[in-house]
């Protein structure tokens, strides 16, 4: 298939060029655009501050996702994702060579090659997805504790969200700092053995 | 000269309205949410049991514009459900009144003798009490429905730590599928409920909204089927007795 061909480095890629920044990103989720009345967006909020007060207070973050050793991978049915209209690719000759930057609420911020994160301990897992959009999906994935780079950028106390950027279109994501640190977050550079 | 009587407390009523506010948003949200992926099936496998895979939910149904302001309005007034909802449960089981409510022998008897009544197989609406034993079925099996939507919302919510709970469910596809389908049998019973309200029972919004309820225009008063004798019925009293009222 076609799609396959682009799909595959543009997937690698897109989980490559992913950047790290440990403020801001605290504004950036209350600002989450809601629909309906704007009268009403200190209600949703404040529900939103009161759910995540509820989930620090029931979980520990300790949970593991284990499937069965016999499980099935999902292969090339795993959902892949681009913001932009084109599938997006880094250009050395303008950008200079891809690094991920990890910033924010660190005392050493970091600019790693792909080499230098393949050098830090390197962790592999095979784990459910369970997407907030609601489908479930299977791989195996290579990468770098997100708990280990902070761990290497100093995190600060104060820091309570992990932003993830891609060069994608700006697309981003964040995460509160409990969720980030739990030990199967990784930032990932092989996806089934690819 | 009609029977009133006060019917529907208050606190009935205010947990009544609050979920006609509030159900249609977590229902009209939770479909905004499903939109994100509309089938069942874990990706690259298939799913038995949902023949609409992959075709969206209508906008008009939805609320909250994208996925993640449906979900901002889906995890804000489950709160407020779930509050009602202890407010509606602890009353009836403080209050005594879960006795209309609770199934008794003879029940599926009385229900199908209204079966019988409705499809004009009965002459007579079979004798009552607050509630026929149809009403009672669905206003029993309602927080039963709801109970079900929401430890199956919970299941979908924390899979990972909740991974027993999403177990029970059969996993987190399963918990996912029972969660909208409890959805779809609570939307069907609200559905035959308000049908049933304005095509038999029309005087029960009085006391949904006030209180008061004239047991002289009850269904079993009138011997009304949907749309049959639907207006007030001339009692005896009204010609014979001004002054009599029944207690």
């Amino acid at each position: 298939m076609a799609d396959s061909s682009i799909g595959k480095p543009a997937l690698i890629d897109r989980r490559r060029f992913l950047a790290i920044a440990g403020t801001g990103a605290a504004a950036a989720l209350v600002g989450c655009d809601s629909f309906g009345s704007r009268r009403l967006e200190p209600a949703l909020s404040l529900a939103q501050r009161g759910n995540e007060r509820v989930e620090r207070l029931l979980f520990r973050h300790r949970s593991e996702d284990r499937i069965p050793g016999r499980a099935r991978l999902t292969g090339d049915a795993f959902p892949q994702y681009f913001v932009s209209d084109s599938v997006p690719m880094w250009d050395e000759a303008t950008r200079g060579p891809w690094r991920l930057e990890v910033s924010g609420a660190v005392k050493r911020p970091l600019a790693l090659s792909l080499e230098d994160l393949q050098k830090l301990p390197r962790v592999a897992q095979s784990v459910d997805h369970y997407c907030v959009e609601g489908w479930t999906a299977r791989a195996q994935w290579i990468g770098v504790r997100v708990s280990e780079l902070a761990r290497a950028a100093g995190i600060t106390n104060d820091a309570q969200y992990v932003d993830f950027q891609s060069f994608d279109d700006d697309y981003h994501e964040s995460w509160d700092i409990d969720s980030a640190m739990q030990h199967q977050k990784l930032v990932a550079y092989s996806m089934d053995d690819r | 000269m009609t029977a009133l009587t006060k019917r529907t407390h208050w606190i009935v009523r205010i947990t009544h309205w609050v979920t006609v506010i509030a159900l249609p948003l977590m229902i009209a949200s939770g479909l905004r949410i499903f939109n994100a992926y509309p089938a069942f099936a874990r990706k690259g496998e298939t799913f038995c049991c949902y023949p609409f895979a992959n075709k969206s939910i209508p906008a008009a149904l939805t609320f909250g514009g994208w996925l993640a302001g449906a979900r901002h309005w889906h995890f804000a007034v489950m709160w407020i459900l779930v509050v009602n909802a202890i407010v509606y449960l602890g009353f009836l089981y403080l209050h005594g009144e879960w006795r209309e409510l609770a199934p008794r022998r003879g029940d599926a008897h009385r229900a199908w003798e209204m079966i019988e009544f409705y499809l004009f197989a009965r002459q007579e609406h079979p004798r009552q009490g607050k509630h026929n034993a149809l009403q009672k079925v669905a206003y029993f099996a309602m927080p039963i429905v709801a109970a079900v939507i929401v430890v199956s919302g919970v299941a979908i919510w924390k899979p990972v730590q909740l991974r027993w709970l999403t177990m029970l469910f059969g996993g987190f596809v399963w918990a996912r599928y029972v969660h909208f389908m409890a959805m779809i049998v609570l939307v069907l019973l609200v559905l035959v409920h308000v049908f049933m309200v304005f095509a038999v029972d029309p005087y029960a919004l009085r006391s949904m909204i006030t209180g008061w309820y004239d047991a002289d225009q009850s269904p079993e008063a009138r011997n009304a089927r949907p749309f049959y004798h639907l207006l007030p019925r001339r009692t005896a009293h009204d010609v014979t007795a001004p002054n009599e009222v029944e207690g």
